[in-house]
């Protein structure tokens, strides 16, 4: 684990998002505070910024085009919530028991591993070639959106039946395995998360039986 | 001199990759700017911020401008530039003392030339400068662009993509270049040692003879015969990747051989010149004097050209102090020294 928040620190301190110190004096509560804000920015805006940012609002940014879609924006606000709340859950357990424990689905949106409209171009184009729904300039449409939010839920709820998003940790009575195991529970994406590339190749080599319309 | 031009969408990971990670902190210094994800808009703010209040601003006089224009001479690009700004752009140049649009890069750091850096190093003509000072001394004061030459001076390549020429090595490891450096006296040049010596050990030693023959003594009589020498091995844990992240840059082998080369001396005829070499670290002499052993060991992986790519590498040197010791000397020797 610490070799993990260890590169995420570098890459925050080399991209301004946390302070330029080293990174071994940088806590991991100060690493998930560069990660996300407590509450939900919620802000309409396009792809400008504001200077001082998360990197989530940098990397997954609530651009026009979820601005302007209703179901988008109950997408976005719903995983931002949920993966604030997982973060809180994180900084909880850390305050209690010393330990960071961060799930692998969190991880890969702190190293910025999921597929979004900031992401170096070439990792666009494979997401919109997979999804099928390629165009000139490589960008994020709705209709990429809400493809990549119907693959994600779809896997999510193939992969953990009876998944209940809502549910509340007790972190003070329950084991790390126990918190672990629910932390895990990945929420569906609008972004190309891992699981939703990994559909994606697995449906293109026809080893499951779905398609993507 | 240089000038970087800045778009309001550059990112601090992509300016990092321009000016080099080592350098952002002095140049962004040198802006009146901190480091923040969204440098560009942080530099455009301040921008905006002088061109929203510029009826605050006072018109810079005339001999103010060709003052400023006078520094500019060394680089016909930065010269044209300036010699044909706006009164809003020359404001905005006197209260920041860069361009609008463009962030001053310091003295001390070095940029690729690209198309969007300006500072080509070519001289402006006489008959170019001569014409521009004639225009700015009379009324209405306005440079005519069309003394400059029929294509604009500004003429460089594009610099590639950032994204793609990331260089992955010096993102992700702060390489001490420059800070560990050895000097050969013989070769008459140092060359950089990437990395620091895995530890520093150092020792003195005094040595004294004993009086003999003298009887009844209850302690020997000791008389000084000498101190020293100092004799310390560095030991040096290094990687053929380090220099460039490409191991066939031929770096390694270079730094090995000046390091081998200073065990040899250099023969003129019935004179044999020994070398003395001086290792530096963070500009501070450590230690000088003979280099009286050098090994290597290579392991590790094996690189496209067949060869090891880890290797440890031990030098010894015995000191040849460039000053005399004493006591008092030696007691205010510096921490490094």
């Amino acid at each position: 684990m610490s070799f993990l928040t260890d590169t995420i620190k570098i890459k925050y301190i080399n991209e301004g998002f946390l302070p330029n110190i080293p990174y071994h004096e940088i806590s991991d509560m100060e690493m998930i505070n560069a990660f996300i804000s407590r509450h939900s920015p919620n802000t309409p805006h396009s792809l400008e910024l504001e200077t001082s940012f998360k990197y989530f609002d940098y990397m997954y940014p609530y651009d026009d085009i979820i601005q302007n879609n209703e179901t988008l924006q109950k997408h976005w606000n719903g995983l931002y919530d949920y993966i604030a709340k997982v973060c809180k859950y994180i900084k909880d357990y850390h305050f209690l028991t010393g330990k960071t424990i961060i799930p692998s689905w969190i991880a890969s949106y702190m190293l910025g591993n999921v597929v979004s409209p900031r992401s170096i171009v070439e990792n666009k184009h494979d997401l919109l070639v997979l999804l099928g729904r390629d165009n000139i300039d490589d960008v994020f449409t709705e209709d990429v959106y809400l493809a990549c939010y119907k693959i994600s839920r779809s896997w999510i709820l193939k992969t953990y039946s009876g998944a209940d998003f809502d549910s509340k940790l007790d972190i003070d009575n329950m084991s790390e395995d126990a918190i672990i195991k629910i932390l895990e529970l990945e929420y569906p994406s609008i972004y190309g998360a891992l699981h939703v590339i990994k559909s994606l190749r697995l449906s293109q080599a026809n080893q499951i039986r779905y398609e993507v319309k | 001199m240089q000038f970087l031009n800045i778009t309001r969408d550059l990112m601090l990971q992509d300016f990092a990759n321009i000016v080099g990670p080592q350098n952002v902190d002095t140049v962004l210094n040198a802006n009146n700017l901190q480091r923040t994800p969204m440098i560009g808009k942080a530099y455009w703010d301040m921008i905006d911020d002088i061109t929203t209040n510029m009826s605050s601003y006072s018109r810079v006089p005339q001999q103010t401008k060709i003052t400023k224009l006078n520094k500019f001479t060394q680089d016909s690009d930065i010269f044209e530039k300036a010699s044909l700004m706006s009164e809003a752009e020359w404001i905005i140049y006197d209260a920041l003392n860069t361009f609008s649009a463009y962030m001053y890069i310091p003295e001390t750091v070095v940029i690729p030339d690209a198309a969007d850096v300006l500072g080509n190093g070519i001289p402006v003509t006489t008959a170019i400068y001569n014409a521009v000072m004639e225009q700015l001394s009379v009324s209405p004061y306005l440079v005519d662009p069309s003394i400059f030459n029929e294509y604009s001076n500004i003429l460089h390549s594009q610099i590639s993509d950032a994204g793609s020429s990331r260089d992955l090595l010096h993102y992700w490891f702060k390489i001490p270049q420059g800070e560990v450096t050895l000097y050969s006296a013989i070769a008459g040049i140092s060359i950089d040692i990437p990395v620091y010596p895995e530890e520093v050990s150092d020792g003195t030693t005094a040595n004294y003879t004993t009086m003999p023959e003298i009887i009844y003594q209850y302690e020997p009589w000791m008389m000084y015969e000498s101190s020293g020498p100092r004799s310390n091995t560095y030991t040096f844990h290094l990687h053929r990747d380090l220099w460039s992240g490409d191991h066939n840059d031929g770096k390694a082998n270079k730094l090995v051989r000046f390091c081998q080369a200073c065990c040899y001396p250099e023969y003129t005829g019935s004179v044999v010149h020994s070398d003395i070499v001086s290792l530096y670290i963070s500009g501070n002499l450590l230690i000088s004097g003979k280099m009286t052993d050098f090994t290597i060991d290579w392991k590790g992986p094996l690189g496209d050209d067949g060869w090891y790519l880890e290797f440890e590498m031990k030098f010894t040197i015995t000191e040849v102090s460039p000053q005399a010791l004493s006591h008092s000397v030696v007691r205010n020797k510096p921490l490094i020294g």
